[in-house]
């Protein structure tokens, strides 16, 4: 297993710098949090470990592997997964379908096989099916394999794009904000799921607004402020960093 | 009975014609590509055959074999400049490709007729073997749809960041999806060549690619049948509205308006749509009957 090490990574946006030097570990099997108030630059870091966002300058280790300059494809198929803030499912697609989709990094059959319809590939969409409503079902959402995406309640909405998520089988997975929005029942259900995943070896990053969840799971917390990395390390040392507090509550400078 | 089979037997054929060049279009629409470039493709194919066949004397298979590669080679080379395009920029580029086409299907007069068209094509195609050709298109399209490729494709046209951070590579399945356009156009261009007798440059211009836009707004993006169902109406259409002929094109422009405003992904797709809900819904409805029924007892 192996993290995920972001070096002196830098992002500017015209006269802009979004990011700067910042540095951070994922580690395997546990959750980091990223934290920090609006427009700190948390989804622009996210953004540029999945490379969807070019680097201004540093670099993006996975393991062993430089990933700075991959495209978001590439990303993904090296093992780095991800929810949005604002949830992106696919609206047309059924809950099954939408998780299956997330098994494409896992398609063996070629292109040609898909093509013309051996059986190498005709065999393979029933088998994803079947490991799609496995899934399902280990998150409890059985009963809405077959509804479309776009109607679902915001919880499971975010549920489903979680599914997907974790289908690609990933060793780092990205969640932006995924309890925005839920009261503390639903987000306390969903940090069981966040532990049952690094139990199995998954390193999480927990992109969060709601401190007290960040407390009660991560062992490792970064606090992004105006782009740059005000303070770093235990839930409890970061909260009584005085520039941390500053940041969230306001104070002298 | 004969007569009514004789009457209508060209209908049929310009229908089975009009579902390959509907594929072709589809095609490039499931992958969320906005191109409107099939009606060259499809010329490609139907000057290239037919300059093969009557000019060349090869093998109509033969000739309709390396039409369909022509539409491979046409899909994949106008996919690399067009690569960063999207929408209607998409539109507009694949249109201009079309125009290309267009007017040098008119300066080559030696090799294509030019404006006086190209004539005295060997009428090798019959009616059964359009509804052959068609067969195995519905057989390779419906294989496709049910592959990873018809996944990737569904991902990238309803959210393409979506699809790129889940492992689809945005370029490489935009290309797949011309190359096969550009296929489906050139086999079925060369078949209409083979069918028609004669051809000329404007036969594959606007208003065939209008045409090949209406099947698909009207049938649907997303299914095998949707084509097949927009081809059909578009055929019948004429015919049930004989005497409505002299205002065709306004009706088909209301019909096309109406169609966008209440039903925007086709019939045969938007009905699909429609009983999935419901379905869903009385499975919902079910399952709250029943927790209920548990915790009344």
């Amino acid at each position: 297993m192996s993290s995920l090490v972001l070096s002196n990574v830098s992002k500017r946006f015209g006269g802009l710098l979004a990011v700067s030097d910042v540095n951070m570990e994922v580690p395997p099997g546990k959750i980091t949090g990223l934290i920090g108030p609006n427009g700190a630059g948390k989804t622009t870091v996210v953004n540029m470990i999945t490379g969807l966002l070019k680097l201004t300058t540093g670099s993006i280790r996975l393991g062993e592997r430089d990933i700075t300059s991959a495209e978001a494809h590439e990303v993904a198929f090296a093992g780095v997964s991800r929810t949005f803030q604002n949830i992106r499912l696919l609206p047309e697609a059924t809950v099954l379908e939408n998780v299956v989709i997330g098994f494409h990094v896992h398609v063996k059959s070629s292109l040609f096989a898909q093509l013309i319809g051996l059986p190498s590939s005709l065999r393979e969409s029933p088998e994803l099916f079947e490991r799609g409503r496995q899934l399902l079902e280990r998150f409890g959402m059985s009963r809405y394999a077959d509804h479309p995406a776009g109607g679902l309640a915001y919880g499971h909405q975010r549920r489903v794009e979680m599914m997907r998520a974790v289908a690609t089988n990933p060793r780092i997975l990205l969640l932006d904000e995924p309890v925005a929005g839920m009261n503390d029942v639903e987000a306390t259900e969903l940090g069981q799921v966040f532990t049952e995943l690094t139990a199995s070896g998954i390193g999480l990053l927990l992109i969060e607004h709601n401190i007290r969840f960040v407390n009660q799971l991560c062992q490792q917390v970064y606090v992004l402020d105006s782009g740059a990395m005000i303070a770093a390390g235990s839930p409890q040392e970061v909260m009584h960093n005085p520039a941390v507090v500053a940041a969230y509550l306001g104070g002298k400078k | 009975m004969m007569n009514l089979i004789y009457t209508y037997q060209p209908l049929f054929d310009y229908f089975l014609l009009a579902v390959g060049f509907a594929y072709s279009q589809q095609m490039v629409l499931r992958a969320g590509v906005f191109s409107i470039g099939s009606a060259g493709f499809a010329s490609i194919g139907a000057y290239g055959v037919g300059i093969l066949v009557r000019d060349q004397g090869f093998n109509a298979i033969v000739a309709l074999l390396l039409a369909t590669v022509m539409g491979c080679v046409g899909g994949f080379l106008l996919s690399i400049p067009l690569a960063r395009l999207r929408g209607v920029f998409q539109a507009i580029a694949t249109l201009a490709f079309v125009q290309i086409v267009v007017s040098l299907c008119l300066y080559f007069e030696n090799l294509t007729g030019g404006p006086q068209g190209f004539n005295n094509i060997p009428k090798l195609v019959q009616t059964w073997h359009l509804v052959l050709a068609v067969l195995v298109t519905i057989y390779f399209m419906f294989v496709i749809s049910r592959s990873a490729i018809g996944r990737a494709f569904d991902a990238l046209r309803q959210d393409e960041t979506v699809g790129a951070t889940l492992g689809i590579s945005i370029r490489k399945y935009h290309m797949i999806a011309f190359v096969l356009s550009g296929a489906l156009a050139g086999f079925f261009g060369g078949m209409q060549s083979l069918y028609t007798y004669s051809i000329e440059p404007e036969m594959f211009g606007f208003t065939f690619l209008v045409a090949a836009l209406t099947y698909i707004i009207l049938g649907g993006r997303g299914t095998v049948t949707g084509p097949i169902i927009g081809a059909a109406i578009m055929s019948l259409l004429p015919e049930l509205a004989r005497p409505l002929a002299d205002n065709r094109q306004f009706f088909q422009g209301v019909l096309m308006m109406v169609m966008i405003a209440f039903m925007p992904h086709g019939v045969f797709d938007g009905l699909v749509l429609y009983l999935r809900k419901r379905r869903a819904a009385a499975r919902d409805k079910a399952f709250k009957e029943g927790t209920h029924v548990v915790t009344g007892a």
